[in-house]
């Protein structure tokens, strides 16, 4: 709800004072009397209430209630008392020098400093002690919300505040309910004028209530960057400072200058260069006005989507817009208009003669424009080109007609497709990114270190543009990994603004990569805080499961333990790969009397542990997944629970959440049932010791009997599977063996796969459909399933049309469903090259949606389909150690059998999409950052065997050709890799580049003859890991052979 | 999901109450008819109650002969309740062009005749009607609790005869821990929540009504959260009863 609309009239409320009774108390009429003044605030706002009436402005009325018994929350403070929960936390033992005097001090922040300056108030190294207005957060929470978000997990973290020396004192203070710091607004006076009052009247407020009221000596420090209110707080002598000031009056100055934002310190530059009226300068187009862009977006003349920038030219992204067949297409910086990847943008289409075709070359950020000044401001060619553009004048009845016009082209002609340009940021996905500074823009001579100099950083991701930052240790800086923050992107400005936040260290250190790596995939690391472990179980290593479930002092501790059903006497096992410490299933079979096999799956059983809304239970829902990286694991949950606690150890006793099923010989469900259990697991086979176990003939126990029977049924259970359609798609896995002393990568093999991971696949798949059958019965609309909807055609149309004209005209990847995609992938097959398919199968994968989870009343039953797995229902249920969704499915699960209630917000539509939203982000993130480490190892592997050999030769092929380089997948490696047009040819002018054929022919520059590859055809690649001189990347390097 | 923090750490509510604090209450008699065109009838006392922002007026018409013969009671008094919500009592104007009362009021409607039925000595008035007239100027939060401590007090003003005081409240709950005492409207809108009403300000509840998803298990102490609230709410009352009618007295002399 907006509800920061201008208001149109003051209101001086009427303020009466009313008694209120504290009805806790026994005698009501004798309590203490609380005196309480009500005013009314009343605002104006734009009701969009009935969609189909046109907006009308109504007028909100609220009550407000002022009071006296608002705390200071400072430590040495007699005069305040505090509710239950609060107590006084601002120690205020931080030294300001002013002038010559040193003194402590207490800081106050303005909205101002929030927004620009989080960083810096994040950090460790200030900011110890500040009060926050509650004006500024109800400012905060309008302007910007993760902000706002940021601060108020900052504020959290005091709380429990981990008994360092320094810790983070952050508190609001509520100035709007006090009656003596709340302030009326004025006639003719804004609202912003008014809040930056009441901010100055608290002030005040302290100053007084501290030092004159009880001789604290304490400095109360107002920071803002509003000059008129400096100003102001000189008048009323209110001490007060912008940031730049007061990091400067601060004992440490000289480390934190570099975080201070670059705003602030051009802030008064930039007044000088508007007085100087040189609006020329401009690079970019102005942005729409808010009001605009929300009248185009109701009229169809503007489209607000998600821009994507491709990953092959940073120069080009696409928006996705629900009323156009394809994508709109984004071409050039122009266009383009400062948006970053995933921002959420207003588009308006540009004229038909300006459609174009989607672009061929690849260029990235990397290597484009290097060697630029970043002070300087280059003028450019298509510049001029733009400025022309948009002086064309279309109307918006155009621009519908345009519209229509785009719709139809995109349908009848592949290659030009509908172009448009930004013309607004709806919403920023600015973050922090990690990358480094390029070289060639720091001046070494005259950094003496002191001097503040430009320097381009180059992020790591590709998409993104080089962001300029300020900073005095340029030279230092070189040659690390940094993390900084993007500030802005004025108009005049080539590249954005950004500052340093922290420095991660050397590149190519294990520790600075995996760090960047994960803050880059936005991935939690940090070790799980004092709230959190004390959530686990007092017992830790020694937790036990009681011995009798029936004892009477075990079911005073745990009443539901009577709900609990005893499987100790099963013969239950699990299979997971070799050195797994977080075992989440196991499973056991046994013939019935009639026949029919009684098959369990048994899952560990970690919400008796996690119980909802803990902070337990918040931390694992935030983090959502376990991330797997090569040569470290960060778990969802903390260790004792993962591999201690809920991991499914052989021997001993643990709680589990078994799935019982009877199926006939033929593997069909007769009957399921679910229920909390306790087992004992007879043993923990690795996938390879548990399929020697089987296959060995001598051996002839109940277990392995048992272990075969699962076997026989998952055979049968998959051919099911597969009759009924799923895909069997293919990515090049691969595995890095890790030195065991030196913990260094040695070698890369792709995975293996045995019988038995697909034994214990098919049971997980059948649990999981069991589960989420039932979950949906139980809860229509608020059950967490995961769904993976079929793929649009258009996705495909390129690989089948390079699939028909290039191999075999009989080649199509049918879409008609997944039983017919699996087909027809079957059929294709290159009889010279077995490996072709799986290279069909590898890029069929990359045209296919991601599979997501959801709550089931987001989306009708027919589209809850799994299409990868060709099942009409899914979710995940067996691993709930390291996926959150699982946690969720077991909650509601429990609440369906009956076990116990479902917490409410598991029972809440809204919170049900908030808490997938996460998973789904968290899970991609996690899957992003598992590859890159992959990626990262792989290129140590070849850089050591680069040392010890030379050049490898390897056979790679072509996926996707470009005008001025080829794609290519080495399956050996897995890796993939671009070769450029200047690493083949010398003559780079007589090229010839047939895109309706794919096909690239250029004269080689190894023996000089007329060479052409095209997409599909196998090659000789040689492969070396380079490390790239401007990015520090390591990179799998390609060389045509 | 709302942006709305309900109950902050320090305990502060959003309007700046704490959880157990009531709202601005006021109530008023006046015995002029200048209501007469909100109000289906003229003549008697109107009395006004204000609950935070909640403004209702309630006329009691009777104890008197019924109109429709056929209606009589021999054995006690027959009671009616009308409730006339304005159409300018919300934020938004409704623009439904009937002038029938909407579901719910129907609902209300039935409820207060149901409640009121046990608490007015309807026995004292053989053969006669009581009809009680509810009109909301202004609405807020928990507007069927201040309905009801309306219609208490106008019966108390208007010396009809009940065995005890109800009087009735709001309670909603936030994060399943924290319960809210005597809603306002940006609450009701986004908390489960419900009214509860009481007699005599003891733990004997009367009136219980739950707004659509409510947790079970904590109804409990949802309950006793209310009936605290009530007895609180009888105080108040009685206090300005009293304080009215000595104004009235004051007035006579």
């Amino acid at each position: 709800m907006a509800l920061n609309s201008d208001i149109s009239a003051p209101f001086i409320g009427k303020k009466r004072v009313i008694n209120n009774i504290d009805y806790n108390s026994d005698d009501g009429l004798k309590a203490k009397q609380q005196k309480l003044t009500v005013t009314t605030k009343y605002f104006i706002k734009n009701s969009n209430n009935n969609a189909t009436v046109t907006p009308q402005p109504v007028k909100i009325l609220r009550e407000h209630y002022l009071r006296n018994d608002i705390p200071c929350y400072v430590k040495n403070c007699s005069n305040c008392s505090y509710e239950l929960s609060s107590q006084a936390i601002l120690t205020a033992d931080d030294i300001i020098s002013i002038g010559s005097s040193e003194m402590k001090h207490l800081t106050i922040l303005d909205t101002n400093i929030i927004i620009n300056c989080i960083d810096l108030i994040e950090s460790e190294k200030c900011f110890n002690n500040v009060i926050i207005p509650q004006t500024c957060i109800d400012e905060l929470k309008n302007l910007s919300f993760p902000i706002y978000k940021r601060l108020k997990s900052l504020i959290g973290a005091t709380e429990m505040s981990d008994s360092d020396t320094k810790t983070k004192n952050l508190t609001i203070f509520y100035n709007e309910f006090m009656s003596k710091t709340y302030v009326d607004r004025l006639t003719n006076e804004t609202i912003n004028d008014r809040n930056d009052r009441a901010i100055r009247k608290l002030a005040k407020y302290y100053d007084y209530h501290l030092n004159q009221k009880q001789n604290l000596d304490l400095k109360i420090v107002l920071l803002t960057n509003d000059k008129l209110n400096l100003a102001k707080c000189k008048d009323i002598g209110v001490t007060a400072m912008n940031v730049l000031n007061y990091v400067s009056s601060l004992h440490n100055a000289d480390e934190l200058r570099d975080l201070i934002p670059q705003d602030d310190i051009t802030a008064d530059n930039k007044q000088k260069d508007f007085a100087s009226g040189s609006g020329d300068e401009n690079i970019y187009e102005e942005y729409y006005t808010t009001s605009r862009i929300s009248a185009g977006l109701k009229n169809g003349s503007i489209y607000q989507g998600n821009i994507q920038i491709s990953e092959h030219n940073f120069l080009q992204g696409f928006v996705n817009v629900s009323s156009f067949p394809k994508p709109i297409l984004i071409k050039g910086l122009q266009n383009l208009n400062r948006a970053f990847n995933s921002d959420l943008v207003a588009i308006e289409l540009l004229p038909e003669d300006k459609w174009q075709q989607e672009s061929s070359y690849q260029v990235d950020s990397e290597h484009y424009d290097v060697n630029e000044n970043p002070d300087e401001d280059i003028e450019n060619d298509d510049n001029a080109v733009a400025s022309k553009q948009s002086k064309v004048i279309i109307s918006d009845k155009q621009r519908r007609l345009l519209a229509q016009e785009a719709i139809k082209q995109s349908k009848n002609n592949k290659h030009c497709v509908p172009t448009g340009k930004v013309v607004g940021i709806i919403r920023r996905s600015w973050r922090q990114y990690v990358g480094q500074i390029v070289e060639t823009s720091v001046n070494e001579e005259t950094n003496s270190g002191s001097t503040l100099q430009s320097c381009f950083v180059l992020l790591m991701d590709v998409k993104l543009p080089k962001v300029v930052i300020k900073t005095r240790r340029a030279v230092e800086l070189l040659n690390k990994r940094i993390l900084i923050a993007v500030d802005s992107w004025p108009r005049d400005k080539r590249y954005p603004l950004g500052h340093l936040i922290k420095d991660l260290g050397l590149v190519e250190s294990k520790d600075a990569e995996t760090e960047a790596l994960l803050l880059e995939h936005d991935v939690e690391y940090r070790p799980f805080s004092k709230k959190v472990v004390q959530c686990l179980p007092a017992e830790g290593d020694n937790w036990q499961c009681p011995v009798n479930l029936k004892e009477p002092t075990e079911l005073l501790k745990d009443p539901l333990l009577v709900k609990r059903v005893d499987l100790r006497d099963k013969l239950i096992c699990s299979i997971d790969p070799p050195g797994c410490v977080d075992i989440d299933d196991a499973l056991h079979c046994k013939i019935l009397p009639n026949g029919n096999y009684e098959v369990g799956v048994h899952i560990a059983d970690v919400t008796h542990f996690v119980k909802p809304n803990t902070p337990l239970d918040v931390e694992g829902a935030s983090r959502g997944t376990s991330v797997y990286l090569v040569d470290k694991r960060i778990d969802m949950l903390p260790m004792l629970l993962g591999t201690n606690l809920c991991s499914l150890k052989p021997y001993v006793d643990r709680y589990a959440f078994s799935v019982i099923w009877e199926l006939d010989a033929k593997a069909n469900i007769v009957n399921v049932e679910f229920m909390k259990s306790c087992i004992k697991s007879r043993e923990a086979f690795a996938y390879e010791e548990a399929q020697l176990r089987i296959d060995d003939k001598s051996l002839n126990d109940e277990l392995t009997l048992g272990m075969r029977n699962l076997l026989k049924l998952s055979k049968l259970l998959k051919q099911q599977r597969l009759d009924a359609g799923a895909l069997n798609l293919a990515s090049p896995e691969v595995k890095v063996h890790m030195d065991s002393e030196t913990a260094d990568a040695n070698d890369v093999e792709i995975k293996k796969a045995f019988e038995t991971n697909s034994l214990v696949e098919e049971f997980m798949l059948l649990a999981n459909i069991s589960v989420a059958r039932k979950i949906q019965d139980a809860y229509p609309q608020t059950a967490m399933l995961r769904r993976h909807a079929a793929p649009p055609r258009t996705n495909f149309e390129i690989l089948n049309d390079m699939l028909t004209k290039l191999k075999d005209p009989n080649f199509q990847i049918s879409l008609d469903s997944s039983k017919a995609l699996a087909d027809s992938l079957d059929k294709i097959e290159d009889p010279k090259d077995p490996f072709f398919n799986t290279l069909v199968r590898i890029l069929s994968t990359r045209c296919m949606m991601a599979a997501e989870y959801f709550p089931s009343g987001a989306h009708p039953y027919a589209d809850y389909r799994h299409y990868g797995l060709a099942v009409d229902i899914y979710t995940h249920f067996t691993s709930p150690i390291r996926r959150y969704c699982d946690v969720v499915a077991h909650r509601q699960l429990a609440g369906a059998i009956g076990y116990e209630m479902l917490d409410l917000s598991h029972r809440d539509k809204n919170k049900m999409d908030l808490i997938c939203k996460n998973i789904n982000k968290r899970h991609r993130n996690a899957q992003f950052a598992g590859r890159a480490s992959i990626e990262y190892y792989v290129g140590q592997v070849m850089k050591k065997s680069d040392e010890k050999a030379d050049a490898k030769i390897e056979s790679g092929y072509i996926i996707k050709i470009f005008h001025n380089g080829i794609q290519v997948l080495v399956p050996k490696f897995g890796v993939e890799g671009l070769i450029r047009l200047e690493n083949m040819c010398d003559d780079l002018n007589n090229v010839e580049f047939e895109e309706d054929e794919y096909k690239l022919t250029f004269k080689s520059n190894i023996n000089g003859k007329e060479r052409s590859v095209r997409v599909f055809d196998q090659i000789n690649v040689e492969v070396k890991s380079v490390v790239d001189p401007v990015t520090n990347k390591r990179k799998a390097q390609l060389l045509l052979k | 999901m709302s942006r709305f923090e309900f109950f902050t750490s320090e305990g502060l509510r959003i309007d700046g109450r704490r959880s157990g604090e009531l709202k601005n209450f006021e109530s008023s008699i006046t015995t002029t008819s200048n209501f007469a065109n909100f109000s289906r009838s003229t003549s008697t006392n109107t009395t006004y109650l204000q609950m935070g922002q909640n403004k209702v007026l309630v006329t009691i018409n009777g104890p008197k002969e019924p109109t429709n013969r056929s209606k009589i009671d021999i054995t006690k008094a027959t009671l009616t309740t009308t409730i006339n919500i304005s159409k300018f009592s919300k934020v938004n104007r409704n623009t439904n062009k009937s002038n029938l009362p909407d579901k719910q009021t129907l609902e209300w409607e039935y409820e207060i005749t149901q409640l009121f039925s046990k608490i007015v000595v309807l026995e004292t008035y053989p053969k006669s009607t009581i009809s009680i007239n509810v009109t909301v100027l202004q609405q807020d939060g928990g507007l069927l609790s201040a309905i009801i401590n309306c219609i208490t007090t106008a019966l108390i003003n208007n010396s009809v005869q009940i065995y005890d005081i109800v009087t009735a409240v709001s309670v909603g709950i936030v994060d399943q821990k924290h319960f809210l005492l005597d809603l306002n409207h940006l609450e009701e809108q986004f908390l489960s929540s419900g009214t509860i009403a009481t007699i005599g300000g003891s733990d004997e509840v009367c009136l219980m009504r739950i707004r659509d998803k409510f947790p079970l298990d904590l109804i409990e102490e949802f309950v006793q959260v209310g009936v605290q609230g009530c007895s609180v709410l009888k105080h108040i009352i009685i206090n300005q009863v009293k304080d009215m009618n000595l104004n009235k007295l004051v007035e006579i002399q």
